[in-house]
């Protein structure tokens, strides 16, 4: 049995050293957070749970790159980000997807119109645009205002230079203020 | 109109992440320049609406037994040979490797059967001849399929004009004796000879080509050909014609090696030697032999006649 209680480093470890199952804490620590961050960038449950199956497997297959002593979590949403934008290409989701078509794949409340509250529908015209941003853009914006995430350790996980970020974030946050303003979003200071 | 402030540093100076030089600079700027402070106020604007996103709960599979999935999958790639670990590298590599095979393999399927360019050989294997029959031999070859054919017209020709006076001089300077012998034709023999591997021609019937008869309209044609042209007998006349028999190349002189005569070749070209061959063979190049055999020993070259 391993102890849920000790420390990702010493989980790694025994990782490493042959102990499977010693990634079964690790994977109970993280996969609500790779969950949120996978599914910001993807935008559906299904798609979202299989992928985070697939970033842990690629994280324990490639354990041993992992630096010991060095913070696990943001070794892990690399592998994330990058297992994600990889299956972004693989689906050629790189398109701005007409709204009509949003409106089927995003939770609607279309069937009891009582629940479609003011703040509800926000939500969903929020989720409508970020569904319409092109991937580079969908990805720097999750991981810079959703995620917090610095510029420099954007630029790691990405792997572009710090001034990509820079420009790329620019016209990402240009891009959603367009999209706001075109599905009329309210609330919007415009 | 926005002023000329770069956007990057509106946005990182949102974000904090400017030194403290540059922030000043922004902070100086955005107190003279009501747009900018604007663009700051819609960029914070938007990022406030991001960040009241949803995200849709997970599924109870996702809650209940996900750890052991997840590590099910990861024994069993533990227990994977080396192989399947590389399959992603190797599955290309021998796919490519595949293709490449195959390719070859139909190149070399696809190549006509005899080169246009080749030398017109002499079988010294052609048997199966008999007197006043349309008889047909099977004789294989090498690794191409060949069908070699030889009409043969027991009728008597004069030397009248070139090619006449060369196959004089050829067969009695050239032709040696054991493959003429061995080869000589029947006297007075009327017949055609196919020889094929890759498709046996029924010999009852003289079928040509699996599926096209040489009959005795297009033997009759090509003896009349011959007569025409004045071809003596016992000269080797060898034709390559194409799938719709016409003529592509022709050679006479002596039974091992005839050499290319372009004469003739002009004379007969045109001519339909063959019966035009099924579709989907057009590459296939045919080898005829229209060498016209002496009606009796006697009529034979005296150069033959000493070998014997």
């Amino acid at each position: 049995m391993y102890n849920t209680n000790e420390g990702d480093n010493v989980l790694i470890e025994r990782v490493k050293n042959g102990n499977t199952e010693a990634f079964c804490p690790l994977v109970e620590r993280y996969k609500m957070a790779l969950y949120k961050i996978i599914y910001r960038m993807v935008g559906n449950r299904d798609n979202t749970e299989d992928l985070v199956q697939e970033v842990f497997i690629k994280a324990f297959t490639e354990i041993q790159k992992f630096r010991t002593g060095m913070p696990f979590y943001p070794w892990l949403s690399k592998v994330a980000v990058n297992h994600t934008i990889n299956y972004l290409k693989r689906e050629r989701q790189d398109r701005f997807m007409p709204i009509d078509d949003l409106k089927e794949i995003l939770p609607s409340h279309k069937d009891d119109p009582v629940k479609m509250t003011r703040e509800k529908m926000l939500k969903e015209k929020i989720a409508m645009a970020m569904a319409r941003l092109p991937n580079d853009y969908r990805v720097i914006l999750v991981l810079r205002v959703e995620e917090d995430m610095p510029y420099d350790e954007i630029s790691r996980t990405l792997k572009i230079p710090r001034g990509t970020v820079m420009s790329r974030l620019a016209r990402a946050r240009q891009k959603m203020k367009e999209i706001f303003k075109e599905i009329k979003v309210n609330g919007y200071a415009l | 109109m926005r002023c000329d402030l770069s956007l990057e540093l509106l946005n990182a100076y949102l974000d904090n992440e400017l030194d403290e030089k540059q922030r000043l600079f922004v902070e100086n700027h955005l107190r003279e320049c009501p747009q900018c402070r604007v663009e700051l106020e819609e960029l914070q604007c938007g990022d406030n609406l991001l960040k009241q996103r949803e995200i849709e709960e997970p599924t109870n599979r996702f809650h209940l037994g996900f750890e052991n999935r997840v590590l099910d999958k990861v024994r069993q790639r533990a227990r994977l040979p080396w192989v399947w670990r590389f399959s992603p590298i190797l599955v290309p590599i021998a796919s490519a490797a595949l293709i490449v095979v195959v390719v070859l393999a139909n190149r070399e399927k696809t190549q006509p059967l005899v080169g246009v360019g080749e030398l017109i050989p002499y079988s010294p294997t052609k048997t199966a001849r008999s007197d006043n029959d349309l008889s047909v031999a099977t004789v294989p070859r090498a690794d191409r399929e060949r069908v070699e054919k030889s009409d043969r017209v027991a009728e008597a020709g004069d030397l009248k004009d070139l090619h006449a006076k060369k196959a004089e001089v050829a067969n009695e300077e050239k032709a040696p004796a054991t493959i003429s012998k061995s080869s000589s034709p029947a006297v007075s023999a009327t017949g055609v000879t196919v020889t094929t591997t890759a498709a046996t021609p029924e010999p009852s019937t003289g079928k040509y080509r699996d599926e096209e008869l040489m009959t005795g309209e297009d033997l009759a044609r090509n003896q009349a050909i011959m007569d025409e042209l004045n071809i003596p007998k016992n000269k080797v006349v060898r034709a390559i014609v194409d799938s719709t028999g016409r003529v592509v190349k022709v050679a006479t002189g002596n039974t091992i090696q005839p050499e290319e005569d372009k004469i003739l070749e002009q004379q007969l070209e045109g001519q339909q030697l063959a019966p035009r061959s099924t579709a989907g063979r057009k590459q296939n190049l045919l080898y005829m032999d229209l060498t016209r055999p002496a009606e009796t020993d006697s009529s034979r070259p005296d150069s033959l006649k000493t070998e014997e």
